[in-house]
């Protein structure tokens, strides 16, 4: 599902759509952009960059997609840019991103990590300062968490990067737990 | 009782065989073997010697129909160039039977191996070809198979004499197979092959390259530096095994190319899922060879498997993968980019610095002695000068860490000095009177300054005055200096020890600036003498043990001894030059003093006006 409630991101898609004839790059990214009151009230958060996941579902019944929904908040007074390669915020996982355990034992990644080019301008998101992006990843897709059990979440660490350097980014909410039935 | 006795006889017995059968079976030379040239390579014969038929392991053996080890030596007929071994070299399993071949006694096998395929021939030409390798022999008296039959093995060194083999320099032999396609059209399946030719011939190339190097060259490899950065033996062993591997994978047939991708990224992989790559849009659109190319994607995704080389992707493109060598080598030889990168090594870069190879010209700047420098150097980066007649080189870091090292060429491969402290001050003594190279190496960006001169003992020069002599000592390996003027000879008698005696042009004392050198050694009380012209010279008197000696420069003869009658003197100097005007007055010189008496006939050859 790709929500684009911004008039920015989504111009800037379709221009890199019509310059390039992809569409890879507007799809890669779901975007919801929307302000959290519970971030924005965090005194600690003010002038930092935080990220957290959440869950979707708690209960998953057999043959359901296990999802978790991932923000990055940017609290800092100016926009930042993210290259979103390999993070969660691509929605299709190119990464190990999370430690996932099944009934407290680790499982390991059985996603795909791809070649690309060295990144150029476009290829960077915008988020502006105040703003928050969410994505929702199918966790299906990079572990195997279809047989019944319990699950556990947790995002260890996240590398986010702009063009210069790695970005510095408090991780507020690091865990989701998942019960199948 | 009885049954242990049993048991005990028969682990007795098979000792025994065990122990006995090696020792007889050494006593002939079972196999020999012999070369001769054949088309662009040689034909390989090996002969059983013995009465029973040989069985011998075909493996890492020219009796296989690909050679998969260096066992040949290939030397251009001046030796002045070894080709290297660029053939595989393949990991195994157990052999089967059909991996033996069986040799009647008194027979011979034979099997002809082109050898350019194998070997990268420098030049076309005449070569030297010889065979060293091991054999796995195996006695077999009955039929029965060699797995099941009790039977003596053991390995055997063979080697023979060099034949003259003319060779031909053949493109690389390329030994990747596809293991299958998914979703590939016609025009991929047509493609795919020669792209994983391509990606095999760079691994292998980059294999060869860092297992050739001598280990005394890696950590200055500019090749190995730029991609993986800092040297360590676990860090390029890491390396080595990932190219090994991969080209191991390729060889065997079992990657499976899978084209239903759409995305605009080059390629993927699960690496769970062995050995299948996804190959995407951007690869379509790819070079061949080269950066980010159709072989090096290739390679990419293979080192991401762990059973090649489990490796991340840490960096994006070439400039990140550079960055990532410099500041965080452990990463940069996980980082599948780096892998591919260093195999695709474009633009060229030499995977040895040393002579011979093709090296980036360095600008040596010239120090003056006595005369400090400040610069700057960033990080990872060197900044180079040279100097003459120092005897020591002192480097001051005024900002970061910046490090010492010096050089008796300026190729860099013989260090006299190396000063990597993290204090202030680095200081080389430099025991070379000619010319140093010295590197200043930025472990961090720093600000410096860099003096090159001679210490103080060395800088005072006592000023000899001719017909004063001076009685001295110097210590072994101690040197003393004078400077001379108006003098046409300078000698030393050495009453204890040996001091030799170097006279110089100018103050560098350095060895272009010799005039004159005299090194007797025979005994003590022995005179070590130099003619002079009158001008300033710069002498150095060097203790070879310790040493007591008179040291006296000579006033031309004409302002001392009026009694000179040139016109009565046979003139037979002309064309003697200059070699002999010399030699007759260090003769001349030498005798004056010791022997009075036979001055006056010298005089009379009408060298001392």
């Amino acid at each position: 599902m790709i929500v684009l409630t911004n008039k920015r991101y989504t111009l800037k898609c379709l221009a890199a759509s019509l310059a390039c004839g992809l569409l890879f790059a507007c799809e890669a990214v779901t975007e919801t952009i929307q302000n959290d009151p519970a971030a924005s009230e965090n005194k600690e958060l003010v002038g930092k960059l935080s990220a957290g996941i959440r869950p979707v579902e708690n209960r998953l019944i057999e043959g359901q997609s296990l999802e978790v929904s991932f923000y990055l908040n940017n609290g800092t007074d100016a926009a930042i840019e993210v290259l979103p390669w390999a993070t969660p915020l691509e929605v299709n996982i190119s990464a190990d991103l999370f430690a996932v355990m099944k009934d407290d034992e680790a499982l390991p990644y059985v996603g795909r990590v791809v070649k690309r080019k060295a990144a150029t301008a476009e290829d960077y998101i915008t988020l502006e300062s105040g703003e928050q992006l969410e994505t929702t990843l199918n966790l299906s897709q990079a572990y195997d968490v279809s047989a019944a059990g319990d699950y556990r979440i947790v995002l260890e660490s996240l590398y986010l990067q702009n063009s210069k350097e790695a970005l510095e980014v408090i991780i507020v909410d690091n865990t989701v737990a998942v019960t199948r039935q | 009782m009885h049954k242990v006795l049993t048991r005990l006889s028969i682990w007795l017995l098979g000792a025994l065989l065990v122990v006995a059968a090696p020792v007889t079976f050494a006593q002939q030379a079972e196999l020999s073997a012999s070369l001769q040239s054949s088309d662009n390579g040689v034909l390989f014969v090996l002969r059983n010697n013995t009465a029973d038929t040989l069985s011998v392991l075909r493996w890492e053996t020219p009796l296989e129909s690909e050679l998969t080890q260096d066992v040949f030596d290939v030397v251009s007929s001046n030796y002045a160039n070894r080709a290297r071994y660029s053939g595989r070299l393949i990991k195994r399993g157990k052999p089967e039977p059909q991996d033996y071949l069986r040799i009647k006694a008194g027979e011979s096998v034979s099997a002809v191996v082109s050898l350019a395929e194998y070997y990268q021939i420098a030049g076309d030409g005449q070569h030297n070809v010889s065979f060293n390798g091991e054999f796995e022999v195996h006695k077999q008296a009955s039929n029965k198979s060699i797995l099941s039959s009790r039977t003596a093995s053991k390995v055997v060194n063979i080697s023979t004499r060099p034949v003259a083999v003319n060779l031909v320099a053949v493109p690389e032999r390329a030994f990747a197979r596809v293991g299958g396609y998914n979703s590939c059209s016609a025009d991929q399946q047509a493609q795919l092959p020669a792209d994983l030719n391509a990606s095999e011939v760079i691994t292998r190339d980059a294999r060869v390259a860092l297992s050739s190097l001598p280990v005394n060259e890696r950590a200055s490899s500019p090749r190995y530096l730029h991609w993986f950065g800092e040297y360590s033996a676990a860090r390029y062993s890491t390396v080595l095994d990932i190219y090994q591997k991969a080209e191991q994978v390729m060889g065997d047939g079992s990657i499976q190319f899978n084209c239903n991708c759409d995305d605009q990224v080059f390629a993927y992989v699960f690496p769970i899922d062995p050995f299948k790559v996804y190959l995407c849009n951007l690869y379509w659109t790819a070079p061949q060879t080269g950066t980010d190319s159709r072989a090096g994607t290739i390679l990419h995704e293979l080192s991401h498997f762990p059973e090649v080389g489990d490796t991340d992707d840490n960096a994006y493109g070439a400039v990140s993968a550079a960055n990532l060598a410099r500041s965080d080598p452990a990463s940069a030889v996980n980082n599948a980019d780096s892998v591919e990168y260093f195999a695709e090594n474009t633009p060229f870069r030499a995977i040895s610095n040393g002579t011979g190879t093709p090296t980036p010209a360095v600008q040596y700047s010239p120090l003056q002695l006595g005369v400090a420098a400040s610069q700057s150097v960033s990080e990872s980066d060197s900044v180079y000068y040279q100097v003459s007649g120092a005897d020591f080189v002192e480097l001051t870091t005024l900002e970061g860490d910046a490090d010492l090292y010096i050089y008796s060429s300026a190729a860099r491969d013989n260090e006299l000095c190396q000063r990597n402290s993290t204090g202030s001050t680095d200081r080389c003594e430099v025991a070379s009177t000619s010319t140093v190279y010295i590197a200043v190496v930025g472990y961090a960006s720093s600000r410096y300054s860099i003096v090159a001169g001679r210490s103080a003992t060395s800088i005072n020069s006592e000023v000899l005055s001719p017909g004063n002599a001076q009685t001295r000592s110097v210590a072994a390996n101690q040197s003393q200096y004078f400077t001379v003027t108006g003098a046409n000879s300078v000698e030393i008698t050495s009453s204890v020890g040996d001091a030799d005696l170097y006279v110089y042009s100018n103050d560098s004392r350095n060895e272009s600036a010799v005039i004159c050198s005299s090194r007797n050694n025979s005994a003590d009380s022995v005179v070590d003498a130099c003619p002079l012209d009158g001008s300033t010279v710069f002498v150095t008197v060097f203790g070879f043990t310790d040493t007591q000696y008179v040291i006296a420069a000579s006033a031309p003869v004409v302002s001392e001894d009026p009694v000179v009658q040139p016109q009565s003197l046979p003139n037979d100097s002309g064309g003697g030059g200059k070699f002999s005007l010399w030699f007759a007055m260090a003769l001349t010189m030498l005798l004056m003093l010791r022997r009075r008496k036979v001055m006056l006939p010298l005089r009379r050859l009408g060298v001392m006006k």
